[in-house]
């Protein structure tokens, strides 16, 4: 079962994923992603309660980067554990994104910009 | 001299190798399925006939490949506990020196140092046990033998030993015949049917079996082992890792202190579990030339 919350804080939408992002769920997402970024260009994933990932779903991640990147926009993470964080690992796109212990430091990290 | 092999059932049953092979006593260390170790040690030592207590552990065993190049005899025994099959068999043992392997192991040892042989005595580790019997007689009990350090062994109760195990032989390559491989020079070890493309690098120590097809750009080691017919696509690093049998490994990727089997990557430091995409890893048997 997954799931999908978006927040604002300050000017940088959250997105809480649950449960497991796989396939199915990316095409919704990246619809529902349309129409934050036509207005916000910083994002935060908190990754806290996501149980498992796969290429779809990390695709769906870095495709908003690569979206948000023109823009001088970014995508930064919090609480990477687990599958997600091995699965991050072993494909180095840690190495891509700013990432942070909790969802709080990652929102921080955008004040000043 | 006689061997016999006997494996408690509870090990049989219980696998606690299944993350890697699904039955027991296939399960690979370094390119050999453990049995055959015992095999390789019971043949050097002089052994002519191999007693297996057990239907289970017999369907297992013959089940193994190099099973049909062995030449020495094997005998199936029924199921029983070890001390009842011996007492139960004495007619085939009585007057005969005797090496008895019980549990699951791994000999270290130099095979071919029969002097490491010494009377009536048994080596223990954890459940994992050898006894050498220079004459049997009736009624004679193996547990009552003294413990001596005559060979070193090692329990495989674990993950985490078969990770021990493996580092262990990684480290000491030169000292290791048992180990399959076509040539052994600076401590890397290649099987058979190797095709390594353009500008890898491969570190030492490094054991790559049969049939390992790599592709540009791909780092090796140090301290791997690429199991049997598997496959690294391009770019991919595999680093302090043991990548099991027939196992695929993507692109670009950084395979470091893990254990890839199939679709599970199983983190050596903390033995967790962890289910991949079958985009990044996986087990196929498609080759790609």
């Amino acid at each position: 079962m997954f799931n999908a919350n978006y927040k604002k804080i300050n000017n940088v939408i959250v997105i809480k994923l649950e449960g497991e992002l796989i396939s199915q769920d990316c095409k919704k997402l990246k619809e529902d992603l349309q129409e934050y970024i036509s207005l916000d260009k910083y994002f935060v994933f908190d990754l806290e309660n996501l149980s498992m990932i796969d290429s779809s779903g990390l695709g769906y991640i870095i495709h908003t980067l690569k979206t948000v990147s023109p823009q001088n926009g970014d995508v930064r993470i919090s609480n990477l554990s687990g599958q997600p964080k091995v699965i991050f690992e072993i494909t180095r796109v840690d190495s891509i994104f700013k990432q942070f212990d909790t969802q709080n430091d990652a929102v921080q990290s955008y004040s000043g910009i | 001299m006689k061997g016999l092999i006997y494996i408690d059932e509870k090990y049989l049953i219980n696998n606690k190798f299944d993350l890697i092979e699904n039955q027991t006593l296939l399960f690979k260390i370094c390119g050999k399925n453990v049995v055959e170790y015992y095999f390789d040690f019971l043949y050097t030592l002089g052994v002519d006939e191999i007693f297996i207590v057990g239907t289970e552990l017999n369907n297992q065993i013959v089940k193994s490949d190099f099973i049909k190049h062995s030449t020495i005899k094997i005998t199936a025994l029924p199921n029983s506990k070890l001390r009842d099959c011996i007492r139960e068999n004495n007619d085939l043992f009585e007057n005969e020196q005797l090496l008895v392997i019980e549990n699951i192991g791994f000999i270290f040892d130099d095979y071919s140092n029969k002097k490491s042989l010494e009377y009536n005595t048994k080596v223990s580790k954890g459940n994992f046990s050898i006894y050498y019997i220079e004459k049997y007689t009736k009624d004679m009990e193996l547990h009552l033998f003294n413990q001596k350090n005559f060979l070193k062994i090692k329990s495989l109760e674990s993950i985490k030993d078969y990770i021990k195990v493996t580092n262990k032989i990684l480290n000491n390559l030169s000292k290791y015949d048992s180990i399959p491989g076509y040539t052994k020079e600076n401590n890397i070890v290649i099987g058979k049917n190797v095709k390594i493309d353009s500008d890898c690098k491969l570190n030492a120590p490094l054991v790559i079996l049969d049939n390992v097809k790599v592709c540009k750009g791909a780092i090796l080691g140090p301290n791997s082992i690429i199991g049997q017919d598997s496959f690294i696509h391009e770019n991919s690093k595999v680093i302090n890792s043991i990548v099991y049998d027939n196992s695929y490994i993507g692109e670009n990727l950084n395979i470091e202190n893990k254990i890839v089997s199939s679709s599970n990557l199983i983190d050596k430091t903390d033995v967790e579990v962890y289910k991949v995409d079958g985009i990044f890893l996986s087990k196929n048997n498609r080759w790609f030339f």
